[in-house]
């Protein structure tokens, strides 16, 4: 008890939600009917509207079946269709619907009817088409794109002028084709019966006319001659009778005068009439070729009939128009979002009579976000995203907008994609072309920043004058980046300077020489290292890193040897030219065993920091070995006679080596006759014992 | 002793109310909401929108499409073609003139009764001048109308001219009428 209790409170609410959203569905109703503004003339003459095949699959949707052998029955008499047109109006079966009539077009006004294929059928059930014969579909879309008139609207006056309708009849009879739509067809029969003219005779003649005079209205109604309804609150024209009697205004009690505006209710004029001050072209034309409008009672009875003062035709145009395609009324449409620029100073306009708003001007230059658009007779209009967001009627004449135009830059530059990216229309920011893959470098020439994003073009778009770009914040500038400690490098093998990005090579480095670097770029897959020479010119050459090195420190002492400083020296890193905190006094003595040459000056280095590979030396002309000098590498030398080793500043004379001896000889000291070369182990044990470098040659 | 069971089920059925219970609180707030602010089925209506209206007046919209089918084809039932030849316009009230002087143009204005298509000339003279134009011929239900007339002033001249249209309907003979204008 309990869940049925549940499930029914449940589904009571379920159902009072679906129940009243059915009834809310919009239905046309009178207060919705403009006598002034049936329909807008950007909808009227809008001959792209349809398609022929769209045309052709619309009658079908209107008229899915035809009752083509006539079996149903007609209610009143019992008897099928059948029987019932044979017996009634001569007609035998098959009947042919709008949806497979064909016809050879009638392009002139004659008596004869053209020559159609009502009543014919293959074997296969499917129409016979007589050749040179066209289908309905096609009538109405050649008529309209003749004309320029809207297919909406050739096929509502078919199915507002037609009997049958046609458009809904599922067993026509051939005459209801001859006039199908009311051209030439004058309300002068009796009782005000339509008299069709019968040169005008043919469903294909009846369609082109029927648009021919619709065009003739609309091009001619400003014209000064022009007697019919006009755009307006309309011109009084005398009214009088053949013998000049003054006749009665339809729509006043003046006698002798009436508005060309006035329209009456229904064909007699004891109907009456009322002066319509119309608001398009359109409107204009067809209360010209149907010259009523409809009253209180047909608009309060809006899917049916009013009195014996309604008239229907212009009535049930608008309200076929309205339950098929929609409003007849130009309305916005969303446009995706886009970006635009005004082009002169603009301001805001009421699109449907042209006036300006009460908005403040529009500056020049300003961009706007706009996001629907509305064409009226005044031209194409834009909204922005404010006004549409809250649906005010005030847009931006086209012409007064533009897209904002990219910026040459100052010189080309390289960029590369840091994601998967897309080139976008920079103006909406929609992707277009095929994805790039990160990684992808591009030489871009232009850029354009729109609604605060910047985005670059590539040279190639922008010679090309593409409107695509690759927004900023997918890619990073390809650019030589400083070196966070610039430094001195060795060239390993001969090479050359290289500009990576316009791929020229400049002069000759050789192996060997030493360079100090500030700056690096990666390119295509390598890295460039740029002087610092170069670097501070803003040139583009770099050498490859490929070929550079770092300059090592070299193992120049078989021993550590003791050295003594001669003056107050800082330890510095010689390939990054950076001093270390804290001094070495003169006087102080250090073991060194390695060396560093850079760029053709020499430092020794501690033997503690050479264990600690720590980048820490002093210049090598600020130690002494005692009274000598270090060399700057341990020189492996001969002797090529018999020769003492002497004490170089008081000539004594200590043991002899024999000549061919191999010594290794770390320092030096010279004299104004003489350089003498001293021993790692007599420089280890500073024994002032060295011998002249006359009598020593390399090994 | 209730059995654990039983406690379980007593827990989730309170629990199941008390969500129910939010629930119409939260539609009774809405509707209250829509109801205040005439929004959806509150909304006022102007005229009868029932569906039931509707499909009602359809019925006789269908019905008199049907009456009038039958009355068309009843007419023509028999005949070949259902349409009239265009009667043959005569002289005297086939060709209505209505000139105007406005501006610096007298504009001449035509209502034609039985010319469906076909040609418009325009004579204008005061016995030393004569004045000449051509223009086809427009038309629509209730009377067609000549296409162009209009005529410089500086054409013409202050005084009286006699105006005359002939139309010349396709394939028919043409007629004329003629009317006098003071020009000022």
């Amino acid at each position: 008890m309990k869940k049925i209790l549940i499930f029914a409170t449940i589904t009571a609410l379920v159902v009072s939600f679906v129940a009243p959203v059915s009834q809310a569905n919009a239905t046309i109703t009178a207060d919705m009917w403009r006598a002034e503004r049936i329909i807008d003339d950007v909808v009227f003459t809008n001959a792209s509207a349809m398609t022929v095949g769209e045309i052709d699959t619309f009658l079908k949707k209107l008229l899915p079946t035809c009752d083509r052998w006539g079996v149903k029955t007609v209610n009143s008499s019992g008897l099928t269709r059948a029987q019932y047109a044979l017996d009634t109006y001569g007609v035998r079966t098959p009947f042919t619907c709008l949806t497979d009539y064909y016809e050879i077009p009638k392009t002139a006004p004659s008596t004869t009817l053209p020559i159609n294929n009502y009543g014919k059928y293959n074997t296969d059930g499917s129409p016979y088409v007589p050749a040179g014969a066209i289908s309905v579909a096609q009538m109405i879309y050649n008529a309209g794109q003749k004309y320029q008139i809207s297919p909406q609207a050739l096929i509502i006056k078919l199915a507002t002028e037609s009997p049958g309708p046609l458009t809904r009849d599922d067993w026509p009879m051939p005459s209801q084709y001859y006039y199908a739509m009311g051209a030439h067809c004058p309300d002068d029969g009796p009782g005000g019966a339509a008299n069709c003219r019968v040169e005008w005779s043919g469903f294909s003649l009846q369609m082109d006319e029927a648009a021919n005079l619709l065009r003739g209205y609309l091009d001619n109604m400003d014209q000064s001659w022009w007697p019919y309804k006009r755009v307006g609150p309309g011109v009084d024209f005398v009214k009088k009778d053949a013998n000049g009697v003054a006749l009665k205004d339809l729509c006043s009690s003046r006698v002798g005068f009436q508005n060309s505006n006035c329209i009456g209710w229904n064909v007699p004029a004891s109907c009456g009439g009322t002066v319509i001050n119309i608001q398009s072209k359109a409107t204009a034309a067809l209360y010209t070729y149907t010259p009523y409008q409809p009253n209180q009672a047909a608009l309060l009875n809006m899917y049916g009939t009013g009195d014996a003062c309604s008239a229907y035709g212009n009535r049930n145009f608008w309200r076929v128009w309205n339950d098929w395609f929609g409003s007849t009324v130009a309305t916005y449409t969303p446009i995706t979002p886009e970006w635009m620029q005004v082009s002169s100073s603009a301001q805001k306009m009421n699109p449907q009579t042209g006036s300006a708003t009460s908005d403040a001007p529009l500056a020049t230059g300003s961009e706007i976000l706009l996001t629907s658009k509305i064409t009226t007779s005044n031209g194409t209009f834009y909204r922005t995203q404010y006004d549409t967001n809250y649906n005010l009627n005030k847009a931006i004449l086209a012409q007064n907008m533009k897209l904002k135009d990219f910026v040459n830059l100052s010189s080309p530059m390289w960029i590369r994609l840091k994601y998967d990216s897309h080139k976008q229309y920079p103006y909406t920011g929609y992707n277009i072309d095929n994805k790039i893959p990160a990684g992808t470098e591009l030489k871009v020439t232009s850029k354009i920043d729109v609604g605060g994003s910047l985005s670059y073009r590539t040279e190639y778009d922008t010679n090309a004058n593409l409107l695509k770009a690759v927004p900023s914040v997918f890619v990073e500038e390809i650019a030589y980046q400083p070196f966070q400690e610039p430094r001195w490098m060795r060239v390993v093998k001969d090479t050359a300077y290289y500009d990576p990005f316009s791929k020229t090579y400049g002069s000759t480095v050789l192996k060997g020489q030493d360079f100090k670097l500030s700056s690096k770029v990666d390119f295509s897959g390598k890295a460039y290292s740029r002087t610092s020479e170069l670097t501070s010119s803003g040139s583009m050459f770099a050498i490859p890193a490929a070929d550079l090195a770092e300059i090592p420190y070299v193992i120049t002492y078989n021993s550590p040897i003791r050295v003594t400083l001669t003056t107050d020296v800082k330890k510095i890193s010689p390939t990054k030219d950076i001093e270390w905190p804290g001094t070495l006094l003169a006087g102080s003595n250090v073991s060194v065993s390695e060396t560093i040459t850079v760029n053709g000056i020499t430092y020794v280095r501690s033997s503690y920091d050479a264990a600690y590979k720590l980048d820490k030396a002093f210049p090598i002309n600020s130690v002494r070995s005692g009274d000598y000098l270090l060399m700057t590498e341990s020189r492996k030398m001969k002797t090529t006679v018999d020769v003492y080793k002497v004490n170089p500043k008081t000539g004594q004379k200590f043991e002899i080596i024999k000549a061919g001896s191999v010594l290794y000889f770390v320092a030096k000291y010279s004299t104004t006759t003489d350089t003498y070369l001293r021993t790692e182990y007599d420089n280890l044990y500073n024994l002032d014992k060295a011998i002249p470098i006359s009598s020593l040659v390399n090994v | 002793m209730r059995s654990l069971s039983t406690r379980r089920h007593r827990k989730l059925y309170r629990l199941i109310v008390v969500i129910l219970l939010c629930l119409l609180l939260a539609i009774g707030a809405a509707i209250g909401y829509l109801y205040v602010s005439k929004k959806w089925i509150f909304a006022p209506q102007t005229s009868p929108t029932s569906q039931q209206t509707i499909e009602k007046q359809k019925e006789a919209e269908q019905s008199l499409e049907n009456k009038s089918k039958d009355t068309y084809l009843h007419q023509t039932n028999g005949v070949d073609n259902p349409g009239v030849e265009v009667p043959i316009a005569s002289t005297s009230d086939s060709i209505r003139i209505l000139p105007e002087q406005s501006g610096q143009s007298v504009i001449i204005r035509t209502q034609l009764f039985e010319y469906p298509s076909g040609t418009c000339s325009l004579s204008i003279e005061n016995g030393s001048k004569t004045y000449r134009s051509e223009a086809d011929i427009l038309y629509q239900s209730e009377y067609s109308t000549c296409q162009g007339f209009s005529v410089p002033l500086s054409e013409l001249g202050s005084g009286r001219w006699t105006i005359s249209i002939k139309a010349t309907p396709v394939g028919g003979l043409s007629n004329i009428n003629t009317t006098s204008f003071e020009v000022k």
